[in-house]
């Protein structure tokens, strides 16, 4: 077996990010890591973000920083990864790549304790770059430029020392002086000798200093002084000039400014009045903000608190004061970016990624701690408390959608459309949700209008070329035409000059300003000045197609006789040429004229003996004949797509401007072929099926760009993003017929009729390969199932640490009660936002402010039963005595009168830290009660353990409590246990069945294949894995085969042999399996691993599924990262060939971004076996010409059969 | 005009060795070569199927040492195959539920040595109870064809050629109807289903058949034993067994040596004395699990299932 694999949905999470000015000019763009995928962000002049570049590194980017070298315009970006290797970045704008400045190899590549990658610091004037790792080593490289101005980069210098820990680094503003790094360390070789532990205990974190000597060019510990043990992140004060220099050391509950030779300032980080005593507040991300006068710092807690913190300085640069305020409340981030403009980039943890735009900075009376009025006392300082409230200085603006962590996935199509929809589990605590993908882009619905008949076409036209916006929509009925004005409203008129007691076949802007209308009898053309030109069709003929742009007009007359209008210079539409074609037309396409042209030079023809004619309109050659191009079926519609010319600029690479010819055959495939500039002759043909009914073809915009809606049993839009044509589905129901549409609300939308309504969309998020919609959830969502019967989602959730809604309700209740009291001194509540009735009536969302905590021995969990059609919960249950829920399934069993039964295992007072222990588990059996809608617990059994897994088997349960596999039945109080086998090795996490066999996922290795004897009531483990595998996610393949990921992002299949798999269903005396002993309490039989691949991050889900109709099936896979892959089997050998030969070409001709070699990242773990990357392959189009010239050559193909393959494979997936 | 253009030797060379073809080719019997697609010829006796070019080269071939032996051996083997036919066939004649099989001719004698005992057991008429005369008198040929198969059809007419002129079966040799062995099949395997179910529900059976619940297995508290008798063929070999073991102790050995076959080891038997009716016991539970788990019908037939 041979696998193809491919990304559907990069990963949607960020790691890190950082912002700068890489592109040059004033803007300012933001650059984040997504794991493996780094991407250029920028906001548009709408507020909403717009990735410039998505490049995938193949290799964990860990840390991300961008410099400046003194007197430059232009940002670089450094690049900490697992590679073992420092890698300098700058954005081209004329290709619109990242090209890779500088890669300098330091260390062994992967993620190593003392191998650097994981701090970066850059000394703010970018002189020097510091690179460190967890332990140990950190090494400093002098950024500098030569003659050329080019950047260079000097040979490590090191700044090591053994056995310290490093929590955080940062680059010290101190001018033009030598650059000092600062550094949180831990010296641990003294707690290292200590076996009491005293020294352990006793371990101190300092603050170091580092300076680079430019002169002598070697790195010396400057400085160095112990800080607080709860230290955890340092942020660089502006200083030479600009400020007092120094550093910020966000430790836990306080901000302490420290520079060297200076007195230490330290203020308390305010709490939240709700948080236990028992809890610190730490800070998680920083932001700075600087401009010429002032500057000031963004930090976030871990409960999502952002504070303002500033610096009053005496005259000597000696900071007095340090102040922090209470700024605004945001989702917990992992990187806040504040742009120039006014925007502030919030990369969240979990969740959807914001864009703000600032109201305010925080000037106004809200709490606020400062260094000169903390106070101590004998139990420490006293704290500040503050009460969060609504947004105030931020305002969302833009909201970029993020499926990190997809805890679980299923694939089904319960809503009967075209295409299954793929269920995920997203999101952690109070931003969990889940999430409906669906295979297309998002469509966002304006207005939709009844009309008084079925309308059969729709056309918007302009008053004048120069418009900026369409003025009429014209509406084409069986026997009339309805014109629409548009203006501050829709509405019909009168005056318009259309025709409007007969259909329409076609209505368009003719030259500057005059409209045409073309109906079944004539033309009639409509000059600006009001005066009607009418062309008739000669005898009893009548038209039946028509091809027009600005100046060109084709009509094909009943009987197959084509007529060439074209426009003259007073603007007078004249007959140009005749020509008789053999048989009807069933289309024809003329392109619009190409910039700084009089005419477009090609006319395309369809007829119904299932051909497509290229003729010319050139004057010399007029109506010849260019090229025949025979089709499979009669085309249904033609469309001339123009690309122009692009050379990168805001989207899209290098291409040259071509002519594209696309068809919609009646047998529903659409055809799309490029027509050579010159001679007309159609070549490099593709295909794509789109649906059950013959494709109609418009032009759109898109993005100021043309681009091609076709309306199949769904509608598709080819556009081309970032230098690729994509043909994307839309998720919107079937339309008839549909029309670009521009008006003041709607700059880019699409107007379509559909049965008897019309109907206005815009089309969001292009380049996006699922659209999502969003059902929150409660707590931290775990697991679920389908009922397929019911056609009901049911859905465990659970949190540690958080209180359940009762206690949520009761606790609210007593503080009102308290606040009413008014005995809490201490509080600086802001009155006007956080008035008592206010709040009752408008509670602060969790989503943006998180739960009030609880101890964290705590837990909150419920079961949801969710109708996803209807978006509705119709039965949720919270589990008391917390209880955890973890694992659930349905199972009938046998000859019992409940039917199907919900079982679900809960684990009581569970805690994973010192260990992991909990005080036992229930398994509830619940029954479905209302349609299935509502569950009704029948009884719950207590087991010794917590039950990890559970699976339906032969009429009875199984379940995997800790390390025993056993089987239960249903009893009249509880469940009754049956058999058991304890010799699991460690916890089972998966169970999965097949006949009488079941394969067992151990939560550290791997599968055990097992098989249960009824006639002895025993299972018996007769095969298993060699390798050790933290499972993760598994999926039953066949009977033989199952595929399982682990966490450390690999996946992989493994096989059972064909010979020991025979001997086992056949073994007829049944004594080998029992007596048969593997060696070292392995099985007797091993797995064989037939597929080994590392996707790079943690898979969380595996399902099979097919995502076209008719289409095969592949294995499709979600990860923590909220990125959707797929692996499909390639069904011929030369596929295999061809494609594992491109990605060896790629592999050398194309090394990833971040210097990771690409063979060694996804044989991180174990060597890659049978899987071809198409991740790699698809990077075949960005590369030059030249390069993919030289790769064809080797292949023996052209690019463009390349590039057709990679469609296909990609088409044959989604 | 000739493809090979004018009055040239060629046509006639052609029409020469097209001739030549057919003439060989007549002494070839249709199923002993082939022509293939592309115009050779393939030899279908040897056992390697060699291709040759032309007519006359699989006429030289035909003529070689290897492939006369092919040749006579497929020859055995159709001899073979016709006189396993005309066995079955002869075997038709035979009235008995499993006269398909080579087997059953083997154990015509522990059949009927089988059928007397029952007959003394549980006396002369329990053949003739649960079936309807009608029933009773049909002949049977086999028990393939007791289902009512294609077989049957097909072997009607046969059996009607063959047994002309001999007697019609005796009705009383007609011994089991084939509805009745259905059912006794259809009651048996009900019957080990509810038994292998209450296995898994955690009960045991101890020597004498009676249930016991296994400690390591939770219950409802309410739960009673399976109401499943022990095997009802046990039983009656059971009586079998006891009747033939007082009657001739010669006998048995005769008779268990057929019915295990193969598998069984006849020291047991040896031993005689009182143990030999439990061992019995066993070594017929033993074999007819033996015969479950490869599907011996005939096995189980000749273990006399159908009491």
């Amino acid at each position: 077996m041979y696998l193809y694999s491919l990304s559907l949905q990069r990963a949607t999470g960020i790691v890190c990010a950082t912002y700068g000015n890489f592109v040059g000019g004033k803007t300012q763009e933001i650059v984040v890591a997504r794991g493996k995928v780094l991407d250029i962000l920028r906001p548009d002049d709408n507020g909403k973000l717009q990735t410039l570049l998505s490049v995938e590194v193949f290799g964990a980017i860990r840390s991300l920083v961008q410099f400046r070298l003194t007197g430059s315009q232009k940002d670089y970006i450094v690049v900490g990864s697992d590679s073992g290797r420092i890698v300098i970045l700058e954005y081209n704008r004329e290709k619109n790549t990242l090209d890779k400045v500088h890669q300098e190899t330091f260390g062994k590549s992967g993620c190593r304790r003392i191998v650097p990658g994981q701090y970066l610091a850059v000394d703010p004037k970018g002189r020097a770059v510091m690179i460190g790792a967890c332990e140990k080593q950190k090494l400093v490289y002098v950024l500098n430029r030569d003659n050329a101005a080019r950047l260079t980069i000097s040979s490590p210098l090191e700044a090591h020392k053994s056995h310290t820990i490093v929590y955080s680094i940062t680059g010290v503003d101190c001018g033009f002086d030598n650059p000092i790094f600062a550094a949180i360390e831990l010296d641990y070789s003294e707690a290292d000798q200590d076996s009491t532990g005293q020294a352990a205990a006793e371990a101190q974190k300092h603050l170091t200093f580092y300076e680079l000597d430019l002169g002598l060019n070697h790195v010396v510990r400057k400085w160095t002084e112990p800080i607080d043990n709860g230290a955890n992140m340092l942020v660089t004060v502006p200083g030479g000039g600009d400020g007092p220099s120094g550093v910020l050391v966000c430790a836990e509950n306080f901000v302490i400014y420290k520079n060297q030779n200076r007195p230490d300032v330290r203020a308390v980080i305010p709490r939240r009045t709700d948080l236990p005593a028992e809890r610190g507040v730490l800070i998680v991300s920083a932001a700075t903000h600087k401009q010429k006068a002032m500057f000031f710092f963004l930090l976030q807690t871990e409960y999502g608190d952002i504070f303002k913190v500033t610096l009053d300085c005496d005259s000597n640069d000696q900071v007095t004061e340090l102040k922090i305020r209470y700024f605004d409340t945001i989702p917990v981030t992992s990187a806040m970016c504040v742009l120039k403009s006014g925007f502030l980039f919030a990369a969240s943890e979990f969740g959807n990624h914001a864009l703000y735009q600032f109201q305010g900075i925080g000037q106004d009376t809200d709490v606020e701690s400062s260094s000169a009025t903390l106070m101590e006392t004998e139990e420490g300082f006293q704290p500040v408390f503050f009460q969060p409230r609504k947004l105030k200085n931020l305002v969302q603006i833009d909201e970029v959608e993020s499926l990190m962590p997809i805890m679980d996935m299923k694939v089904a199509n319960l809503f009967e459309e075209e295409t299954p929809q793929i269920f995920t589990l997203c999101g952690k605590g109070p931003v969990s949700s889940l999430r409906i993908l669906r295979p297309g882009l998002a469509v966002t619905e304006m207005a939709v209008s009844q009309l008084p008949g079925v309308p059969s076409a729709v056309w918007t036209v302009k008053r004048s070329v120069n418009d900026e916006f369409d003025a009429y929509i014209v509406v084409s009925f069986v026997n009339a035409t309805l014109v629409l004005s548009i203006g501050e409203t829709v509405e019909e008129v009168s005056d318009s000059g259309f025709l409007d007691t007969t259909p329409s076949l076609a209505v368009s802007l003719l030259g500057e300003d005059s409209l045409m209308q073309v109906h079944p009898n004539g033309i009639r053309h409509i000059r600006a000045d009001g005066r009607i030109n009418e062309w008739k069709t000669p005898g009893k003929k009548t038209i039946v197609k028509v091809g027009c742009n600005r100046m060109q007009v084709v009509i094909a007359l009943s009987g197959g006789e084509l007529i060439y209008f074209e426009m003259d210079m007073t603007g007078q539409l004249m007959e140009i040429e005749k020509r008789e074609m053999s048989g009807d037309v069933a289309c024809l396409d003329i392109a619009p004229v190409p910039e700084g042209r009089q005419r477009s030079r090609f006319l395309a023809v369809g007829s119904y003996d299932s051909t497509i004619r290229i003729l010319s309109l050139d004057p010399d050659d007029c109506m010849q004949i260019l090229s025949v191009q025979a089709v499979p079926s009669p085309p249904e519609s033609l469309l001339l797509l123009e690309v122009q010319a692009s050379t990168g600029g805001e989207d899209g690479a290098d291409h040259p401007a071509s002519v594209f010819l696309s068809a919609g055959l009646q047998n529903g495939v659409l055809l799309r072929t490029e027509v050579d500039m010159v001679t007309g002759q159609l070549s490099d043909t593709r295909t794509r099926f789109l649906g059950l009914r013959a494709p109609k073809l418009f032009s759109a915009l898109v993005r100021g760009r043309r681009a091609m809606l076709c309306l199949s049993s769904r509608p598709w839009l080819g556009y081309i993003h970032q230098g690729h044509f994509l043909l994307t589905p839309l998720s919107y129901e079937t339309l008839e017929y549909a029309a670009s549409f521009s008006s003041d609300q709607c700059a880019e939308g699409v107007v379509a009729v559909a049965g008897d309504a019309l109907r206005v969309f815009t089309i969001e998020r292009l380049g996006e390969t699922f659209n999502q919609t969003v059902m929150p959830l409660r707590y931290t969502p775990r697991k679920f199932i389908l009922h397929p019967k019911n056609k009901t989602l049911v859905i465990l959730e659970s949190d540690m640490g958080a209180l359940t809604t009762e206690e949520r309700d009761a606790n609210k209740k007593e503080a009102i009660e308290a606040a009413g009291g008014g005995e809490n001194g201490k509080m600086y509540v802001d009155e006007q936002e956080n008035g008592e009735g206010e709040e009752k009536e408008d509670p602060l969302p969790d989503p943006q402010y998180g739960f009030p905590k609880a101890p964290s021995n705590k837990w909150a969990s419920c079961i949801r039963v969710l109708d996803p059609k209807a978006g509705e919960t119709t039965c949720l249950l919270e589990l008391q005595d917390n209880e955890a829920a973890l694992s659930l399934s349905t199972v009938t069993f046998h000859d019992k009168e409940l039917g199907t039964v919900l079982a679900v295992g809960t684990s009581k007072d569970l805690k994973f830290w010192p260990k992991k222990e909990s005080a036992g588990g229930f398994i509830h059996i619940y029954r479905f009660v209302n349609e299935g809608r509502t569950l009704e617990l029948v009884h719950k059994t207590p087991v010794d353990g917590v039950p990890t897994a559970l699976c339906p088997f032969q009429g009875r349960l199984l379940v995997g409590v800790g390390q025993i596999l056993r089987i239960y039945d249903l009893g009249k109080r509880k469940l009754l246990r049956k058999c058991e086998n304890k010799n699991f090795p460690n916890t089972i996490t998966a169970i999965h069945t097949y006949g009488d066999r079941i394969y067992v996922g151990d939560l550290q290795e791997s599968f055990h294949y097992v098989k249960y004897r009824r006639d002895e009531n025993q299972l018996y483990t007769f095969a298993d894995d060699s390798c050790p595998r933290w499972l993760t996610a598994s999926l039953h393949i066949d009977f033989d085969t199952m595929a399982g990921a682990d966490k450390f992002g690999n996946i992989y299949f493994m096989r059972l042999p064909q010979d020991v798999s025979e001997e086992i269903e056949d073994d007829p005396t049944g004594g080998k399996i029992k007596w048969e002993q593997g060696r070292l309490n392995g099985a007797p039989n091993k797995v064989e691993e037939i597929i080994q691949f590392h996707v790079g991050e943690v898979v969380t889900s595996l399902q099979k599924a097919s995502l076209i109709p008719g289409g095969g099936e592949c294995v499709l896979y979600g990860t923590v990262m909220g990125s959707v892959g797929a692996l499909l089997p390639f069904s011929s050998r030369e596929d295999v060939d061809f494609f594992s030969h491109l990605e060896m070409h790629l592999r050398q001709e194309n090394p990833p971004l971040c210097g990771r070699d690409h063979m060694a990242f996804r044989s991180a773990y174990f060597p890659v076996k049978d899987v071809i990357d198409g991740d790699l392959c698809e990077q075949y189009p960005t590369l030059s010409t030249e390069l993919q010239r030289k790769i064809a050559d080797e292949l023996d193909r052209t690019p463009g059969e390349i590039l057709k393959k990679l469609e296909d494979i990609r088409n044959r997936i989604i | 005009m000739s493809t090979f253009g004018g009055d040239s030797w060629v046509p006639e060379a052609q029409y020469r060795k097209r001739r030549v073809d057919v003439l060989l080719s007549e002494e070839i019997p249709d199923d002993e070569a082939r022509r293939m697609s592309n115009g050779r010829f393939a030899c279908l006796v040897c056992p390697q199927c060699p291709v040759l070019d032309t007519m006359p080269m699989l006429h030289v071939h035909r003529r070689g040492m290897r492939h006369l032996a092919a040749a006579e051996k497929q020859l055995l083997k159709k001899q073979r195959h016709h006189d396993v036919i005309q066995k079955r066939i002869a075997l038709g004649k035979m009235v008995g539920p499993t006269a398909s099989s080579v087997f059953e001719r083997k154990n015509a004698s522990l059949f009927t040595a089988t059928k007397e005992c029952k007959a003394k057991v549980l006396g002369p008429n329990f053949l003739s109870e649960n079936q309807s005369p009608s029933q009773a008198e049909r002949p049977m040929n086999t028990s393939l064809a007791a289902q009512g198969s294609t077989l049957e059809r097909l072997m009607t007419p046969v059996m009607a050629r063959t047994s002309d002129g001999t007697s019609g079966p005796h009705p009383r040799e007609n011994l089991v109807s084939s509805d009745h062995i259905e059912q006794a099949f259809k009651e048996e395997r009900k019957r080990r289903q509810q038994e292998l179910r209450s296995f898994e529900s955690g009960w045991k059976r101890d020597g004498n058949g009676v249930w016991y619940r296994d400690e390591n297995v939770e219950f409802d508290s309410d739960e009673e034993p399976p109401d499943i008798p022990p095997k009802s063929l046990t039983r009656i070999l059971y009586r079998l067994a006891q009747c033939m073991l007082s009657e001739s102790r010669n006998g048995l050995p005769h008779l268990l040596k057929n019915v295990y076959a193969r598998n069984i080891s006849m020291r047991f038997v040896r031993k005689g004395g009182v143990n030999v009716q439990a061992y019995i016991i066993t070594e017929i539970i033993r074999a007819e699990r033996f015969a479950y788990s490869h599907n011996n019908h005939s096995c189980i037939l000749a273990l006399g299932l159908s009491g």
